[in-house]
Protein backbone atom coordinates (compact mmCIF):
# COMPACT_ATOMS: atom_id res chain seq x y z
CA UNK A 1 0.00 0.00 0.00
CA UNK A 2 0.86 3.45 -0.89
CA UNK A 3 1.40 6.64 1.31
CA UNK A 4 2.28 8.71 -1.50
CA UNK A 5 -0.59 10.25 -3.28
CA UNK A 6 -0.88 9.88 -7.31
CA UNK A 7 0.28 11.87 -9.74
CA UNK A 8 -1.61 14.91 -10.46
CA UNK A 9 -2.17 13.16 -14.12
CA UNK A 10 -3.51 9.80 -12.17
CA UNK A 11 -5.82 11.68 -9.77
CA UNK A 12 -7.21 13.65 -12.59
CA UNK A 13 -7.52 10.86 -14.78
CA UNK A 14 -9.28 8.77 -11.47
CA UNK A 15 -11.67 12.05 -10.90
CA UNK A 16 -12.92 11.23 -14.05
CA UNK A 17 -13.47 7.67 -14.10
CA UNK A 18 -15.61 8.81 -11.01
CA UNK A 19 -17.83 11.04 -12.55
CA UNK A 20 -18.32 8.63 -15.39
CA UNK A 21 -19.60 6.43 -12.99
CA UNK A 22 -16.77 3.87 -13.22
CA UNK A 23 -18.07 1.06 -10.81
CA UNK A 24 -14.19 0.15 -10.31
CA UNK A 25 -13.23 3.81 -9.62
CA UNK A 26 -14.61 4.13 -6.01
CA UNK A 27 -12.21 1.36 -4.98
CA UNK A 28 -9.06 2.77 -7.04
CA UNK A 29 -10.06 5.81 -5.14
CA UNK A 30 -9.94 4.40 -1.85
CA UNK A 31 -6.39 2.74 -2.49
CA UNK A 32 -4.70 5.30 -3.81
CA UNK A 33 -6.05 8.28 -1.98
CA UNK A 34 -6.91 7.07 1.73
CA UNK A 35 -3.57 5.73 3.00
CA UNK A 36 -2.25 9.04 1.33
CA UNK A 37 -4.93 11.33 3.06
CA UNK A 38 -4.19 9.42 6.70
CA UNK A 39 -0.29 9.74 6.53
CA UNK A 40 -0.81 13.72 5.87
CA UNK A 41 -2.93 14.33 8.66
CA UNK A 42 -0.51 12.06 11.02
CA UNK A 43 1.95 14.80 9.58
CA UNK A 44 0.45 17.79 10.50
CA UNK A 45 -0.98 16.53 13.67
CA UNK A 46 1.11 14.10 15.04
CA UNK A 47 0.39 13.95 18.72
CA UNK A 48 -3.34 13.27 18.07
CA UNK A 49 -5.68 10.07 18.52
CA UNK A 50 -4.28 7.68 15.30
CA UNK A 51 -8.09 6.75 15.11
CA UNK A 52 -8.64 10.61 14.86
CA UNK A 53 -6.41 10.15 11.76
CA UNK A 54 -8.41 7.17 9.84
CA UNK A 55 -11.72 8.74 10.75
CA UNK A 56 -11.68 11.98 9.33
CA UNK A 57 -9.62 10.23 6.73
CA UNK A 58 -12.17 8.37 5.72
CA UNK A 59 -14.78 11.28 6.48
CA UNK A 60 -12.62 13.29 3.89
CA UNK A 61 -13.06 10.22 1.32
CA UNK A 62 -16.34 9.98 1.97
CA UNK A 63 -17.65 13.71 1.15
CA UNK A 64 -15.13 13.87 -1.88
CA UNK A 65 -16.68 10.48 -3.36
CA UNK A 66 -20.72 11.15 -3.03
CA UNK A 67 -19.92 14.68 -4.87
CA UNK A 68 -17.10 14.50 -7.37
CA UNK A 69 -18.51 17.00 -9.33
CA UNK A 70 -18.16 19.65 -6.44
CA UNK A 71 -13.98 19.21 -7.03
CA UNK A 72 -13.42 22.05 -10.10
CA UNK A 73 -9.68 20.93 -11.71
CA UNK A 74 -9.02 24.91 -12.89
CA UNK A 75 -9.25 25.99 -9.47
CA UNK A 76 -6.35 23.49 -8.25
CA UNK A 77 -5.26 19.82 -7.89
CA UNK A 78 -7.18 17.54 -6.13
CA UNK A 79 -4.50 16.45 -3.84
CA UNK A 80 -4.44 19.97 -1.92
CA UNK A 81 -8.75 19.68 -2.49
CA UNK A 82 -8.90 16.10 -0.14
CA UNK A 83 -5.99 17.25 2.37
CA UNK A 84 -8.65 20.60 3.14
CA UNK A 85 -11.52 18.80 3.79
CA UNK A 86 -9.53 15.96 5.32
CA UNK A 87 -8.18 18.72 7.71
CA UNK A 88 -11.58 20.10 8.82
CA UNK A 89 -13.13 16.69 9.13
CA UNK A 90 -10.25 15.96 11.84
CA UNK A 91 -10.59 19.52 13.07
CA UNK A 92 -14.61 19.27 13.64
CA UNK A 93 -13.69 15.28 15.62
CA UNK A 94 -10.90 16.89 17.89
CA UNK A 95 -13.47 19.75 18.76
CA UNK A 96 -15.96 17.01 19.12
CA UNK A 97 -13.90 15.19 21.23
CA UNK A 98 -12.29 17.82 23.44
CA UNK A 99 -16.24 19.09 24.46
CA UNK A 100 -16.27 15.76 26.21
CA UNK A 101 -13.03 15.41 27.22
CA UNK A 102 -14.03 16.41 31.40
CA UNK A 103 -15.95 12.85 31.08
CA UNK A 104 -13.05 10.48 31.60
CA UNK A 105 -13.84 7.59 30.29
CA UNK A 106 -11.74 4.47 30.37
CA UNK A 107 -11.46 1.45 28.03
CA UNK A 108 -13.78 -0.48 30.02
CA UNK A 109 -16.73 1.73 30.20
CA UNK A 110 -16.65 0.81 33.55
CA UNK A 111 -16.35 3.35 35.93
CA UNK A 112 -17.56 6.81 35.08
CA UNK A 113 -20.03 7.99 37.02
CA UNK A 114 -21.56 10.23 35.25
CA UNK A 115 -23.80 8.56 32.89
CA UNK A 116 -27.23 9.31 33.69
CA UNK A 117 -28.11 6.82 31.40
CA UNK A 118 -26.45 4.24 33.26
CA UNK A 119 -26.75 5.51 36.54
CA UNK A 120 -29.89 2.65 37.54
CA UNK A 121 -27.81 0.03 36.89
CA UNK A 122 -24.37 1.63 38.07
CA UNK A 123 -25.62 2.53 41.42
CA UNK A 124 -27.72 -0.53 42.43
CA UNK A 125 -26.47 -2.04 44.99
CA UNK A 126 -27.67 -5.84 44.57
CA UNK A 127 -25.90 -5.58 41.58
CA UNK A 128 -22.02 -7.00 43.13
CA UNK A 129 -19.30 -5.64 40.89
CA UNK A 130 -21.52 -4.30 38.47
CA UNK A 131 -19.38 -1.73 37.25
CA UNK A 132 -16.95 -5.05 36.20
CA UNK A 133 -19.96 -6.45 34.74
CA UNK A 134 -21.04 -3.54 32.41
CA UNK A 135 -17.07 -3.48 30.84
CA UNK A 136 -17.25 -6.97 30.33
CA UNK A 137 -21.20 -6.37 28.67
CA UNK A 138 -19.73 -3.61 26.95
CA UNK A 139 -16.77 -5.50 24.83
CA UNK A 140 -19.11 -7.73 23.83
CA UNK A 141 -20.96 -5.74 21.87
CA UNK A 142 -20.68 -5.23 18.23
CA UNK A 143 -18.46 -2.26 17.62
CA UNK A 144 -20.65 -0.07 16.21
CA UNK A 145 -22.94 -0.25 19.32
CA UNK A 146 -19.84 0.40 21.61
CA UNK A 147 -19.04 3.42 19.45
CA UNK A 148 -22.78 4.88 20.03
CA UNK A 149 -22.17 3.20 23.92
CA UNK A 150 -19.83 5.79 24.17
CA UNK A 151 -21.27 8.44 23.50
CA UNK A 152 -23.94 7.73 25.26
CA UNK A 153 -21.71 7.55 28.64
CA UNK A 154 -20.20 10.70 27.66
CA UNK A 155 -24.02 12.36 27.64
CA UNK A 156 -23.87 13.01 24.02
CA UNK A 157 -27.14 14.72 23.19
CA UNK A 158 -26.92 15.80 19.49
CA UNK A 159 -28.51 13.23 17.38
CA UNK A 160 -26.13 14.16 14.23
CA UNK A 161 -23.12 12.89 16.36
CA UNK A 162 -24.36 9.69 17.18
CA UNK A 163 -25.72 9.37 13.20
CA UNK A 164 -22.30 10.07 12.39
CA UNK A 165 -20.88 7.34 14.56
CA UNK A 166 -23.37 4.84 12.93
CA UNK A 167 -22.61 6.08 9.66
CA UNK A 168 -26.30 7.23 9.29
CA UNK A 169 -25.26 10.77 7.01
CA UNK A 170 -27.33 9.80 4.46
CA UNK A 171 -30.48 9.70 6.22
CA UNK A 172 -33.24 12.19 6.84
CA UNK A 173 -32.68 13.98 10.21
CA UNK A 174 -36.18 11.95 11.37
CA UNK A 175 -34.46 9.06 9.70
CA UNK A 176 -31.45 9.57 12.01
CA UNK A 177 -33.56 10.26 15.26
CA UNK A 178 -35.34 6.37 14.66
CA UNK A 179 -32.40 4.79 13.88
CA UNK A 180 -30.74 6.21 17.22
CA UNK A 181 -33.25 5.55 19.43
CA UNK A 182 -33.54 2.06 18.07
CA UNK A 183 -30.07 1.68 18.77
CA UNK A 184 -29.78 3.18 22.44
CA UNK A 185 -32.42 1.23 23.34
CA UNK A 186 -31.34 -1.63 22.14
CA UNK A 187 -27.80 -1.06 23.62
CA UNK A 188 -29.75 -0.96 27.11
CA UNK A 189 -31.69 -4.11 26.87
CA UNK A 190 -28.75 -5.87 26.16
CA UNK A 191 -26.55 -4.76 29.18
CA UNK A 192 -29.48 -4.70 31.39
CA UNK A 193 -30.14 -8.66 30.25
CA UNK A 194 -26.55 -8.64 31.04
CA UNK A 195 -26.73 -7.51 34.11
CA UNK A 196 -29.66 -8.95 35.45
CA UNK A 197 -28.58 -12.18 34.01
CA UNK A 198 -32.06 -12.62 32.48
CA UNK B 1 -4.42 1.99 15.40
CA UNK B 2 -6.99 2.18 12.85
CA UNK B 3 -7.10 1.06 9.37
CA UNK B 4 -8.84 3.89 7.08
CA UNK B 5 -9.51 1.10 4.68
CA UNK B 6 -10.75 -1.31 7.24
CA UNK B 7 -13.02 1.55 8.39
CA UNK B 8 -14.21 3.18 4.90
CA UNK B 9 -15.32 -0.65 3.97
CA UNK B 10 -17.09 -0.36 6.98
CA UNK B 11 -18.86 2.10 6.50
CA UNK B 12 -19.16 1.19 2.88
CA UNK B 13 -21.61 -1.36 3.76
CA UNK B 14 -24.15 1.44 4.92
CA UNK B 15 -23.10 3.56 1.84
CA UNK B 16 -25.83 3.31 -1.05
CA UNK B 17 -22.89 4.44 -3.27
CA UNK B 18 -20.69 1.43 -2.51
CA UNK B 19 -21.12 -2.45 -3.64
CA UNK B 20 -20.43 -3.17 -0.10
CA UNK B 21 -24.53 -1.34 0.40
CA UNK B 22 -25.59 -4.10 -1.68
CA UNK B 23 -23.52 -7.16 -0.60
CA UNK B 24 -24.88 -5.75 3.16
CA UNK B 25 -28.11 -6.18 2.06
CA UNK B 26 -27.28 -9.83 0.56
CA UNK B 27 -25.20 -10.77 3.69
CA UNK B 28 -28.38 -9.49 6.12
CA UNK B 29 -31.15 -11.31 3.84
CA UNK B 30 -29.35 -14.72 3.92
CA UNK B 31 -27.75 -14.10 7.55
CA UNK B 32 -24.34 -14.45 6.53
CA UNK B 33 -21.30 -13.11 8.12
CA UNK B 34 -18.15 -11.83 6.44
CA UNK B 35 -16.98 -15.68 6.81
CA UNK B 36 -19.51 -16.61 5.08
CA UNK B 37 -20.22 -14.40 2.48
CA UNK B 38 -16.10 -14.09 1.41
CA UNK B 39 -16.71 -18.17 1.04
CA UNK B 40 -19.95 -18.10 -1.04
CA UNK B 41 -18.30 -16.12 -3.30
CA UNK B 42 -15.18 -17.85 -3.28
CA UNK B 43 -12.94 -14.95 -2.72
CA UNK B 44 -10.90 -14.56 0.71
CA UNK B 45 -11.97 -11.90 3.60
CA UNK B 46 -9.26 -9.12 2.06
CA UNK B 47 -10.77 -8.95 -1.72
CA UNK B 48 -14.45 -9.08 0.20
CA UNK B 49 -13.05 -5.73 2.10
CA UNK B 50 -11.91 -4.50 -1.54
CA UNK B 51 -15.05 -5.37 -3.27
CA UNK B 52 -16.83 -3.89 -0.40
CA UNK B 53 -15.12 -0.28 -1.64
CA UNK B 54 -16.15 -0.89 -5.56
CA UNK B 55 -19.03 0.98 -6.71
CA UNK B 56 -22.87 0.27 -7.24
CA UNK B 57 -23.70 -0.77 -9.96
CA UNK B 58 -26.60 0.86 -12.42
CA UNK B 59 -29.62 -1.42 -12.07
CA UNK B 60 -30.61 -1.27 -15.91
CA UNK B 61 -30.60 -4.75 -16.91
CA UNK B 62 -28.13 -4.51 -20.10
CA UNK B 63 -25.62 -2.14 -17.88
CA UNK B 64 -25.82 -4.14 -14.85
CA UNK B 65 -25.10 -7.03 -16.33
CA UNK B 66 -21.89 -5.12 -17.85
CA UNK B 67 -20.95 -3.70 -14.55
CA UNK B 68 -21.51 -6.95 -12.62
CA UNK B 69 -18.99 -8.32 -15.21
CA UNK B 70 -15.83 -5.50 -14.85
CA UNK B 71 -16.62 -6.44 -10.83
CA UNK B 72 -16.56 -10.22 -10.99
CA UNK B 73 -13.95 -10.38 -13.42
CA UNK B 74 -11.77 -7.66 -11.37
CA UNK B 75 -12.18 -9.96 -8.23
CA UNK B 76 -12.03 -13.74 -8.82
CA UNK B 77 -15.46 -14.44 -8.90
CA UNK B 78 -18.06 -16.08 -11.19
CA UNK B 79 -20.25 -13.80 -13.01
CA UNK B 80 -23.44 -15.60 -12.51
CA UNK B 81 -22.90 -15.90 -8.86
CA UNK B 82 -22.55 -11.96 -8.44
CA UNK B 83 -25.21 -11.33 -10.88
CA UNK B 84 -27.33 -13.46 -8.53
CA UNK B 85 -26.66 -12.25 -5.26
CA UNK B 86 -27.12 -8.60 -6.79
CA UNK B 87 -30.48 -9.58 -8.28
CA UNK B 88 -31.48 -11.01 -4.47
CA UNK B 89 -30.11 -8.31 -2.73
CA UNK B 90 -32.16 -5.63 -5.22
CA UNK B 91 -35.01 -7.70 -4.83
CA UNK B 92 -35.33 -7.03 -0.80
CA UNK B 93 -35.53 -3.22 -1.47
CA UNK B 94 -34.52 -0.41 -4.31
CA UNK B 95 -32.06 1.34 -4.06
CA UNK B 96 -32.42 4.96 -2.24
CA UNK B 97 -32.00 7.97 -4.36
CA UNK B 98 -28.79 8.70 -3.33
CA UNK B 99 -27.57 5.63 -5.00
CA UNK B 100 -25.21 6.86 -8.17
CA UNK B 101 -27.70 7.28 -11.24
CA UNK B 102 -27.19 5.40 -14.54
CA UNK B 103 -24.41 6.61 -16.57
CA UNK B 104 -22.05 4.76 -19.09
CA UNK B 105 -19.29 2.79 -17.87
CA UNK B 106 -16.05 2.08 -20.23
CA UNK B 107 -16.25 -0.71 -23.05
CA UNK B 108 -14.02 -3.75 -21.19
CA UNK B 109 -11.05 -4.37 -23.16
Amino acid sequence: MSFRFPSPKSALELHQRLLQNDVLAPQAACLAFLPALTAYLQHKFPSADPHLHATAATDALMDYLRQPHRFDPSRGNLYSYLCLIAQRDFQNLQRNARRHRHVELPEEFGNSSQSTVLDAILAAEQYEQSQRQLAQLAQRLPQLDQRVLRLMLQKERSTSVYARAMHLDHLSHHQQQRQVKRAKDRILKRLLRGVLHV
Amino acid sequence: MSDPLDLMADRARHEPLFFGYLLERYAQSQALDDAALAAHLGITLQTLRLLRLAGCPATEPSRLRLQIHLLAEAHGIQTGLLLEVVQQALAESPLPASAPSELLTPEPA
